[in-house]
C-alpha cells in the first residue's frame, strides 16, 4: 500500500517534468524552425526581408511561444485528467466550447479590418490583431484536438496510442510536406494522401463511444445539437485554413504559421469526422432511448421506495409514493391504491384522479369485480373490448392491477390506468409488480415494527401504573397501642388489582381494609384507584365495616363494567373491648387464631358491584369476633389461597391455619412473613398468576393490664 | 405453563342450549367463554344451562363473564342456569354471593327441568 502511494506521487512528479520538458522542448523546436522557415520564405517571395523583418520576426517568435504554450497546456491538461472518466459531460463540454468560440472568432475576423496588404502587415496594431486572432484560431483547434485525445484514450481499446502516434506523425509529415511543397513537386499530392491515411486512421482509433447508448433521450438530443454545432464550426474552420480565398481568418493564419495552416485545416478535419461519429453514434442510439430512459427511471423508483421503507415512513405515505411513482413510470394518466378493512374499501392515494372517481368505478359492478378478482399483476390492454357495456370503461380504456399483501392476504389493490387502449406496455406491468412486492414486504415489516413499538409503549406504561398503584398503598403503618398491623402486596403481572388500606372510623377507631378487584391488569388497578377514593370518603362518616361497604357497593354499583366486581374485607378494631368486626363483601374468608384455636371466619355479603343496595344490604352480616392478646387475624386475597405450585395445585387451607396456629407471641410482620415464606415453599418456583395480598392484626397487650407479667 | 379451557353447546330439551364447561376459566380464558356465549345468545337462544362439571378451577374473571349476559338473557324472556358445579367451583360462586344472582343446581337434568315448558 506505501509502495502504491510513493509510485502515484512520484507518477505525477514525473508527469509535470514530462510535461515541463515537453513545453520547453516544443518551444525552443517551434522558435527555430519559425524563424528559420520565415527568413527562407521572405527570400523566396522576394520581398525585402529588412522592410518587414522587425515585424515578422515579433510575430513569428510570438506565435511560436503561444503554439508550444497551447502544447504544452494540452500535454499537461491531459496527464491531469487522465485518472477522470469519460463522460457526456467531457464531450459535451469540449463540443460546446469549441463551436462557440469559433464562431466568435470568425465572427471577429470577418467584422474587423485586418490591415493587411498583400498578406503583410501594415502596422505593428495590425501585427498583434493578426496574431491574436490566429492564436485564438490555433488554440481552439489545439483543445479541441486534446479533448478528443482524451477521449479516445479515456476508454482505450489495445491499439488506441499506437494509433494516436501514428497519427501525430502523419501529422507532421503533412505539416512538412505543406511547408516542402514550394521547393519540390509533387509534394501535394503526398500530402492529400498522408490527410486521408490521417483520416482512415482515425476513424478506426474512434470506439467505444458506448456511453452514449445509455444517455438518457434528453441528453442525446443535446448532443445531436452540440454535434451539428461544432460540426459547423470545424467545416468552416478547416474551410478558411485551407482555403485561398484571403479571408481574414486565412490571412492571419497563413501569416501565423506557414505550412501549419494546413495543420490546422488536417486537425479541423479530424475534428469534424471525430465530431460527424459522435453524431452518428448518438443518431443510432436515439431509437433505444425510451428503453433506457425507463431502465432508468426504474432503477431510480424502485431505489426510492427502497429507501422509503427503511426511512420507515408511514404506510400511507409509503402508498402515496408509490402510487406517485407508478403513475410516473408507466406515463399512467392516473392511478390509484385502495385497501380493502373490515369497514369496506378505502383510497389511500390518488394520482391525477379524484379518491371521489374511485368511488364511482366501485359502483361499476363488473369493473369492480373485476379488480377485486385480480390475484396477480395484470394487465388489461383494451377495457372495453373486456366489459363493453361498463359506462366508467369508456375513460379508464387501459389498466394495470397490482395486487397489495399483507400477511398473505389481499390487502389492497394498485390501479394504474390510461385514457387510451393499449396505453401500457407488458415491461409497465413489470415494474409495477415489482412496487406492489416491496410494497407488501414493506407492510409486513410495517406491521411488524409497529407491533414491537406497541409492545414498547404498553411496557412503559405498565412501569408508570405500576408506580402510580404502589403509590396507593399506605406509606404508614397503624400505631395504635393494643394493636400490630402489618400488611404487604405483591402484583402479578405489572399492575394488580388488589388494595388494602388503613382507616379510621367516625367513631375514631381504626380499621383494615383488604380488596381485590376482579380481573388483573390496567383495569383493574384503574377500579382499584377508584376504589381508594370511594372507601376514604366513605370511612370517615361510617359507623362500622359493615356500614362502609354499604356505602361503598351503593356507590359504585351502576358505575362498574357488568363484568367487574370487587370483594372487600374489613375489619375493624376494638381494642377497648377486645373485639375484631368484620364484614366480608363475598372476600376470602379471614383466618382468626385465638385461645380456641384457628378458623375461618366467612359471614355472609355478596361483592360489591354486581347487586344493588336493597339485595346488597339484606346480604350483608358484620361478626364480631372476641379476641385477647396474642390473637391473630389474617386478611388475604384469593391470590394467597389460590397460590398454584408447579403442578398447579393450590395451597391447601390447612398449611396456613398449622403455620398460624404454631406461632408463639407473634409479631405482625413475622406473620405476614411466615404466611410469604410458606406460599413461597408451596410454590417452589412457579410464577405467581395473581396478585398476592397479606395483611396480619395481632392483638397486644395494652398498658392497661389484664394480666401481669406472663 | 398455559391454562387450558374449552366450551362446547350442544342443544338440549325444552329448547335449551346446554353449554359444557371444561378445564381452568381465569382471567386467560374468560374471553373464550364471553365468544361462545355471545355467539349462542346472538343466535337468539336465551335458554342456557351451563354445565360445570368438567371444570377444575374458576377465577373472579371467569365470574364476570355471567354477569355481562345474565341481564340481557332474562330482558329476553330466557335464563342461564348453573349446574354439576365440583364442590371447589360453588364454593367460590357461594363466597361471592353468586348464588342469589344465579340458579345453582346439581345436575344439568334437573336445571333443564327449571325451565319452563314451550308450546311446541
Amino acid at each position: 500500500m506505501r509502495v502504491e502511494i510513493q509510485g502515484s506521487e512520484t507518477g505525477t512528479d514525473q508527469a509535470l517534468r514530462a510535461a515541463a520538458i515537453g513545453i520547453g522542448v516544443l518551444t525552443a523546436t517551434a522558435l527555430l524552425a519559425r524563424i528559420a522557415i520565415v527568413s527562407w520564405w521572405c527570400v523566396t517571395h522576394d520581398l525585402p526581408l529588412s522592410a518587414a523583418a522587425p515585424v515578422e520576426i515579433t510575430t513569428s517568435i510570438l506565435a511560436d511561444l503561444v503554439l508550444a504554450g497551447f502544447a504544452g497546456i494540452a500535454i499537461v491538461t491531459h496527464r491531469r485528467k487522465r485518472q477522470t472518466p469519460v463522460t457526456y459531460d467531457t464531450v459535451a463540454g469540449a463540443m460546446s466550447l469549441y463551436a462557440m468560440s469559433a464562431l466568435v472568432l470568425l465572427l471577429i475576423s470577418g467584422v474587423i479590418p485586418l490591415g493587411l496588404v498583400d498578406g503583410v502587415p501594415q502596422s505593428i496594431a495590425s501585427a498583434v490583431f493578426v496574431n491574436i486572432l490566429a492564436a485564438g484560431f490555433a488554440g481552439i483547434t489545439i483543445g479541441m484536438a486534446t479533448a478528443v485525445v482524451h477521449v479516445l484514450l479515456g476508454r482505450p481499446h489495445r491499439r488506441t496510442r499506437r494509433y494516436l502516434g501514428l497519427q501525430l506523425a502523419l501529422i507532421v509529415c503533412v505539416w512538412a510536406a505543406a511547408a516542402l511543397s514550394p521547393v519540390f513537386e509533387g509534394l501535394d499530392v503526398v500530402g492529400v494522401i498522408l490527410v486521408i491515411t490521417g483520416a482512415l486512421v482515425l476513424l478506426l482509433n474512434i470506439r467505444r463511444l458506448h456511453w452514449i447508448t445509455v444517455l438518457t433521450i434528453d441528453k442525446k438530443l443535446r448532443l445531436l445539437w452540440l454535434a451539428l454545432c461544432a460540426g459547423f464550426a470545424a467545416a468552416v474552420l478547416m474551410a478558411q485554413s485551407g482555403g485561398s480565398d484571403g479571408s481574414g481568418a486565412a490571412q492571419s493564419m497563413d501569416l501565423f504559421v506557414r505550412g501549419g495552416l494546413q495543420v490546422l485545416a488536417v486537425v479541423n478535419l479530424y475534428v469534424l469526422l471525430f465530431v460527424v461519429r459522435v453524431f452518428v453514434a448518438t443518431v443510432a442510439a436515439l431509437p433505444n432511448s425510451g428503453i433506457v430512459d425507463r431502465r432508468s427511471t426504474e432503477v431510480e423508483s424502485l431505489s426510492h421506495v427502497t429507501k422509503l421503507v427503511a426511512e420507515s415512513a408511514s404506510v400511507e405515505e409509503l402508498l402515496t409514493s408509490v402510487t406517485q411513482l407508478s403513475q410516473q413510470v408507466c406515463r399512467a394518466h392516473g392511478a390509484w391504491c385502495e385497501t380493502y378493512d373490515v369497514e369496506g374499501l378505502h383510497c389511500v392515494a390518488a394520482q391525477l384522479v379524484h379518491s371521489a372517481y374511485v368511488t364511482s368505478v366501485h359502483n361499476d359492478h363488473e369493473l369492480h369485480r373485476l379488480i377485486l378478482s385480480c390475484d396477480a399483476p395484470m394487465l388489461i390492454d383494451d377495457v372495453r373490448q373486456r366489459l363493453p357495456d361498463s359506462d366508467v370503461a369508456r375513460v379508464l380504456r387501459s389498466l394495470i392491477l397490482v395486487p397489495i399483501r399483507r400477511d398473505h392476504r389481499r390487502h389492497g389493490t394498485l390501479v394504474i390506468f390510461s385514457t387510451v387502449p393499449f396505453g401500457f406496455e407488458q415491461d409497465d406491468v413489470r415494474v409495477a409488480a415489482a412496487f406492489g412486492d416491496t410494497v407488501s414486504v414493506a407492510l409486513d415489516q410495517a406491521r411488524l415494527s409497529d407491533a414491537s413499538r406497541e409492545r414498547e409503549r404498553m411496557h412503559r406504561e405498565f412501569e408508570m401504573a405500576q408506580r402510580i398503584q404502589a403509590s396507593l398503598l399506605p406509606a404508614r403503618v397503624l400505631e395504635r397501642p393494643g394493636v400490630d398491623v402489618d400488611a404487604v402486596m405483591i402484583p402479578a403481572t405489572e399492575v394488580g388489582g388488589d388494595y388494602f388500606d388503613y382507616i379510621t372510623f367516625a367513631n375514631g377507631k381504626p380499621g383494615v381494609i383488604i380488596a381485590d378487584v376482579a380481573g388483573k391488569g390496567v383495569p383493574a388497578a384503574l377500579y382499584m384507584a377508584t376504589l381508594k377514593g370511594v372507601v376514604l370518603a366513605a370511612a370517615r362518616t361510617s359507623t362500622g365495616p359493615g356500614d362502609l361497604l354499604r356505602r361503598v357497593n351503593a356507590t359504585l354499583h351502576g358505575s362498574m363494567q357488568r363484568s367487574t366486581f370487587i370483594t372487600i374485607a374489613c375489619v375493624e378494631i376494638d381494642i377497648d373491648h377486645h373485639t375484631l368486626r368484620l364484614a366480608r363483601a363475598g372476600h376470602t374468608p379471614a383466618i382468626v387464631r385465638t385461645s380456641q384455636g384457628v378458623r375461618t371466619v366467612c359471614p355472609s355479603g355478596m361483592a360489591i358491584g354486581i347487586v344493588g343496595s336493597q339485595t346488597f344490604d339484606e346480604m350483608l352480616v358484620e361478626e364480631n369476633i372476641p379476641v385477647q392478646p396474642g390473637d391473630i387475624c389474617l386478611l388475604t386475597t384469593d391470590g394467597v389461597t389460590e397460590r398454584l405450585d408447579g403442578a398447579r395445585a393450590e395451597i391447601p387451607l390447612e398449611r396456613i391455619t398449622e403455620c398460624i396456629g404454631a406461632m408463639e407471641q407473634p409479631a405482625a410482620d413475622a406473620v405476614v412473613r411466615s404466611v410469604l415464606a410458606l406460599l413461597d415453599d408451596h410454590a417452589n418456583g412457579a410464577e405467581a398468576h395473581d396478585d398476592i395480598t397479606i395483611a396480619a392484626i395481632v392483638v397486644q397487650q395494652t398498658s392497661q393490664p389484664t394480666t401481669d407479667h406472663a | 405453563m398455559t391454562t387450558t379451557f374449552t366450551v362446547t353447546s350442544a342443544t338440549a330439551d325444552r329448547r335449551t342450549i346446554r353449554v359444557a364447561v371444561a378445564g381452568q376459566l381465569d382471567a386467560h380464558t374468560a374471553s373464550d367463554l364471553e365468544a361462545a356465549l355471545h355467539e349462542v345468545i346472538g343466535r337468539g337462544d336465551v335458554r342456557l344451562v351451563v354445565d360445570f362439571a368438567a371444570l377444575d378451577y374458576i377465577s373472579s374473571a371467569g365470574l364476570g363473564v355471567f354477569m355481562v349476559f345474565i341481564e340481557q338473557v332474562r330482558a329476553a324472556g330466557g335464563d342461564i342456569k348453573l349446574a354439576a358445579m365440583q364442590p371447589k367451583v360453588h364454593m367460590v360462586f357461594d363466597l361471592l354471593g353468586f348464588q342469589v344472582l344465579f340458579e345453582i343446581y346439581p345436575t344439568v337434568d334437573e336445571a333443564v327441568r327449571a325451565f319452563p315448558e314451550v308450546a311446541s
